[in-house]
């Protein structure tokens, strides 16, 4: 009957309840790093094992339209526009693959809608839905939704998409929607459950599906450019490997690139071949290493925290030497003890497990909020049984490591028991020596994770609290499209354009317009050349209007910004800022006046502006300023004090001036510049993160470690107290005994620290300034205060209770 | 600290002491209303069956425990109500304590062990000073030529009488001793109890608590404990004592 499993477990959770410390510090460590570990596990079960949930999906394949130059090196797996749809019609023709589907991803601006907004639009043909058998909340979509070659409009809305954008109205199949200057009747709505592949780019999801010959490429029939906005996936016959069908489609996908490529120039020897890949191998395709690392990291965090839990659980039996020696004088079996140990373990496994299991469903929303662009399927993401089954394993196998551990120091315990005081220094010297390596691998892997988070940490901030360079306030970035699939070239629409910026300004709200790119933007280089020297730049550029630099209040530091009159008459003049002026001030002459060629065209450098200093760039690269033709589809709004700019507003000035300008972007800068700097704010929230986890996971392994000692030598402590030691004279003698060790681990970390900034010199040298002092420093003291805490809180029992307390050696 | 109008000579003063255990389930009297006096240069001893309390008394009278009811002098210097600080002042100062299980320090070599109440004490000795007063106090005891051994080294019965030295180092006001032979063989346990008598003849007061009679009679005072109240009192020995 005693050690029936229910009274195992009734007297663990009586024998737990007297320690709460002990069972918060357990529960809450490993069910930190389990969860952590539970999350990953099931992020990577989906990625590598989990089927797609669409018919033979082992079957389906994503198409790579591969080109190889004359050397059959690979140059692009992009397709071409004409090649695709010859794909889709030789598949029509030879039925080569079970079936084929072209898909065209894109953004569109609802026109019909008052708001105007901008919806992520997939052009297909209508066997996509057949392929993937996509289950309908509402409609069907086969009936409507024609084939490559015919126009028939017709929409197909996301589920996401009715509930929020609208409002799940049932009226829905009733409505259209305006796309292009299409009007598109709704069709169907995909079931809340259908799950799309996100094969264009990870964390994209459709919110309507539109038949594709409505698609608006710029390249349609274009065979010298790519359109990487395509894509095709076929399903293998079922006999038939991938391999097997990309030889069969190659041959006419190749004769018609030779046909229609210049082959006797650029493209001479080039051929065309096809990849197949499974579409859940490419799913993951990009995800996977990174799952790798994540598993990799978490199972170092749960090994590192179950190295401390391990102290933890032998500071435990030590504390419960004498009644384990008791029950075993009594005729208990090792067995038995160890049941009684088990019990403990598992429950407190168990206890983990559940808060594990709270961790992980945390972790997997924190994945699907932040990580959605990042990691592959994670839409798909939710507690499964694989990460119940995970985590009883893990459970089961933490237990029993905890119990055979303590179970091992039991006989010695029991020994000493008998010889409370003699002969027992061989048992004290082997603790402490494991005592030593412990405690100074904690400090030196506490100090060296601490010290690396406040680097990072304080770089993050560094950038963040970094001048732009630019005046950010009141400042908007507006775009618009123009909606129609019947382009009539600029020159029809600059005119309007001029139109617009003239109603803008006559609004009270708005101080000035500069037609030109929002500074966030920054990709465009060009090369230029001194007239003089003939010394070539390859540099940043940008097309600005004459109101640029007002509008953004980027200061000019010496000549003039650009006039009415440059932008008008296209004067060839140019602006350069501080970064390239000292570039080209090197040869000792002056940079005003100086002639350099764009374009083939000597332009005149009339003013040197401030550097930006841009989230995405840690030093201000050189970058130079052009006119541009004083109107585009994108705008900085500069608003007036306390003024705001509504959107409906801006749809109507845009509605007013032309019936096809459509609103696409609409943004306060300071949110623009929030969206920038998400790198560095993620950065500084996992470097706290990262030192906060370290911390508490190196305070409760000390803590464990430290324990374990002051239990061993409760009675050496309670005669001390006995003979007349003080509290403060106990944590004196703790803490100089583990001093010297502590500090060990901090030289060892400060070693390890210089090793890896000469092995990664690159990198670290990024972060080695003057500023690691005051972050050395701000370790050392949290490193110090973890210490002098886990040489403390061990001892508090002992000192704030009455002597006898520790000389009885049992609670 | 506050002093009490008691008689200079009286080391120890305890006025209706009791103590009380108390669990979830049950509260337990493990001493109940003990009055008792020790004089300089008494000796005394505890005995009693098992659980009478002797060790509970033995804990109080050496302020490692504190009593749950009562007031309890030390040299006339009222300790009922000291701070965990105080005790260890006056544990350091006035009283020394020698276990039954020696309680000595492996680590530290013997002449560390018996220097050890001297390092935690209040006023602070010289090096020099430490040193003389630690081989006084092993010569006492016959144990100076095991100066540098560590106690692991040494027999039970020279364990015990290093543990004496060390309870004798600070010149406390009363040696406590918690069965001092319970640990060892009787050639032994005899050698000890000869060095407390010695050192009673030569003035130290001793409160010794045993259940072994032979030794228990060696004490001039004998105090028998049972169910947590004194059967006799020092007084009622005396007399029965002048009756014979």
């Amino acid at each position: 009957m005693m050690w029936h499993p229910l009274y195992l477990f009734k007297h663990a959770y009586l024998s737990l309840r007297k320690v709460p410390y002990f069972v918060i510090s357990i529960v809450s460590s490993i069910g930190v790093t389990m969860g952590a570990l539970l999350a990953v596990l099931t992020l990577a079960y989906l990625m590598m094992f989990k089927p797609l949930a669409y018919p033979d999906s082992d079957r389906l394949m994503k198409i790579n339209y591969q080109r190889f130059n004359a050397n059959s090196v690979l140059q692009t797996e992009s397709f071409i526009y004409p090649a695709a749809e010859l794909l889709y019609k030789s598949q029509q023709a030879n039925k080569i693959m079970s079936d084929m589907a072209m898909l065209f991803y894109t953004e569109e601006v609802i026109v019909s809608e008052a708001m105007q907004p901008k919806f992520s639009t997939t052009y297909i043909t209508n066997n996509w839905f057949e392929l993937l058998a996509i289950p309908m909340a509402l409609g069907d979509y086969p009936l409507r939704l024609d084939e490559a070659e015919s126009y028939v409009p017709g929409a197909i809305i996301s589920y996401k998409n009715w509930q929020s954008y609208f409002s799940g109205r049932k009226d829905i199949l009733s409505q259209h929607i305006v796309i292009n200057g299409i009007s598109h009747p709704i069709i169907g709505i995909t079931a809340e459950n259908f799950i799309e592949p996100q094969l264009y780019k990870t964390g994209r999801d459709t919110q309507v599906w539109l038949p594709w010959k409505y698609n608006n490429s710029d390249f349609k029939e274009v065979w010298n450019f790519i359109d990487n906005q395509i894509v095709l996936v076929g399903k293998l016959h079922q006999d038939m490997t991938s391999q097997q069908a990309a030889l069969l489609l190659a041959p006419e996908a190749n004769e018609a690139f030779i046909k229609h490529s210049d082959i006797e120039g650029f493209y001479k020897n080039w051929n065309v071949n096809f990849h197949l890949v499974a579409i859940k191998t490419e799913l993951s395709a990009g995800s996977i290493n990174t799952v790798y690392v994540l598993v990799a990291g978490v199972l170092g965090l749960l090994l590192i925290t179950a190295t401390n839990v391990a102290n933890l659980f032998l500071a435990r039996i030590a504390s419960q030497r004498k009644n384990l020696a008791i029950s075993a004088s009594l005729g208990a079996k090792k067995s038995q003890l160890k049941a009684l140990v088990f019990s403990e373990a598992l429950l407190l496994m168990i206890a983990s497990m559940i808060f594990a299991l709270f961790i992980a469903k945390l972790g997997l929303g924190i994945m699907q909020y932040y990580f959605s662009e990042n990691l592959a399927r994670v839409n798909e993401l939710q507690l499964s049984y694989i990460t119940f089954v995970s985590g009883v394993v893990v459970s089961f196998i933490l237990a029993c490591i905890f119990t055979q551990l303590s179970v091992k120091t039991i006989d010695y315990f029991s020994l000493n028991a008998s010889l409370q005081t003699s002969g027992k220094g061989t048992a004290t010297q082997v603790a402490i020596k494991s005592r030593v390596w412990l405690i100074c691998s904690q400090i030196s892997i506490a100090m060296l994770l601490v010290f690396s988070s406040g680097l990072l940490l304080q770089d993050a901030i560094r950038q963040l609290k970094q001048p732009l360079g630019f005046n950010s306030a009141q400042l908007m970035s507006i775009e618009f499209a123009i909606a129609t699939l019947d382009w009539q070239g600029w020159s029809r629409y600059a005119p309007k354009v001029r139109e617009l910026e003239q109603k803008l300004l006559l609004l009270p709200q708005i101080e000035d317009v500069s037609f030109s790119r929002t500074p966030l933007d920054d990709t465009l280089q060009y090369p230029l050349t001194d007239v003089k020297s003939n010394h070539k730049y390859y540099s940043l550029f940008r097309n600005v209007d004459h109101h640029y630099f007002n509008v953004l209040q980027q200061e000019i530091l010496q000549g003039d910004g650009f006039t009415e009159l440059d932008v008008k008459q296209q004067t060839q003049v140019l602006i350069v800022n501080q970064a390239f002026a000292s570039i080209l001030s090197a040869d000792g002459n002056a940079v005003l006046g100086r002639k350099l060629l764009f374009d083939d065209k000597p332009h005149t450098v009339i003013g040197i502006v401030a550097n930006l200093a841009l989230p995405t760039q840690r030093n201000p690269p050189a970058r130079f300023y052009i006119t541009n033709f004083g109107t585009a589809t994108f705008m900085m709004v500069k608003l007036k004090k306390n003024q705001e700019l509504s959107r409906e507003q801006m749809i109507k000035t845009l509605f007013e001036v032309d019936k096809q300008f459509a609103l696409s972007k609409f943004e306060h800068m300071s949110k623009s510049i929030k969206v920038a700097t998400f790198e560095h704010t993620l950065t500084a929230s996992i470097a706290i993160f990262l030192a906060f986890i370290t911390i508490f996971i190196a305070s409760i392994g000390l803590y464990g470690i430290l324990s374990y000692c002051i239990q061993m030598r409760r009675f050496e402590l309670g005669t001390r107290m006995a003979i007349g030691a003080k509290g403060k004279d106990l944590f004196k003698l703790v803490l100089q005994e583990n001093i010297k060790t502590i500090c060990i681990g901090i030289v060892v970390s400060m070693i390890a620290f210089s090793l890896l900034a000469i092995v990664f010199s690159d990198f670290i040298s990024l972060y080695l300034t003057l500023q690691i002092i005051p972050v050395f420093l701000v370790t050392l003291g949290l490193i110090s205060i973890m210490s002098f805490t886990a040489c403390y809180l061990p001892l508090k029992p002992m000192i704030k209770h009455p002597v006898i307390y520790a000389l009885k050696g049992n609670d | 600290m506050s002093q009490a109008t008691v008689n200079t000579n009286t080391k120890i003063k305890m006025t209706n002491i009791s103590k009380i255990f108390e669990t979830e389930e049950l509260e337990t009297h493990a001493l109940r209303s003990i009055d008792l006096e020790i004089n300089a240069g008494d000796y005394v001893s505890i005995s009693g069956p098992s659980g009478c309390g002797k060790s509970t008394l033995l804990s109080i009278l050496g302020l490692l425990d504190m009593p749950s009811d009562g007031e309890f002098y030390i040299e006339g210097v009222n300790v009922t109500d000291l701070s965990l600080d105080e005790a260890a002042e006056i544990r350091n100062s006035k009283i020394g304590f020698i276990f039954q299980s020696f309680n000595l320090i492996d680590e530290l070599s013997v002449f560390d062990n018996v220097a050890l109440p001297l390092r935690y004490s209040k006023e602070k000795m010289s090096e020099q000073a430490i040193k003389t007063r630690v081989n006084e106090c092993l010569a006492l005891v016959a144990m100076s030529h095991r100066v540098s051994h560590k106690p692991n080294q040494l027999s039970g019965g020279q364990q015990q009488r290093i543990a004496i030295a060390r309870a004798l180092v600070a010149n406390p006001a009363i040696l406590l001793v918690d069965e001092p032979t319970g640990n060892l063989d009787s050639k032994s346990g005899d050698q000890v109890m000869d060095v407390l008598e010695k050192l009673n003849e030569n003035g130290t007061t001793i409160c010794m608590v045993t259940h072994d009679p032979r030794y228990a009679d060696m004490a001039r005072t004998q105090l028998k404990l049972l169910d947590g109240a004194i059967l006799t009192t020092p007084d009622i020995v005396e007399r029965v004592k002048a009756a014979v």
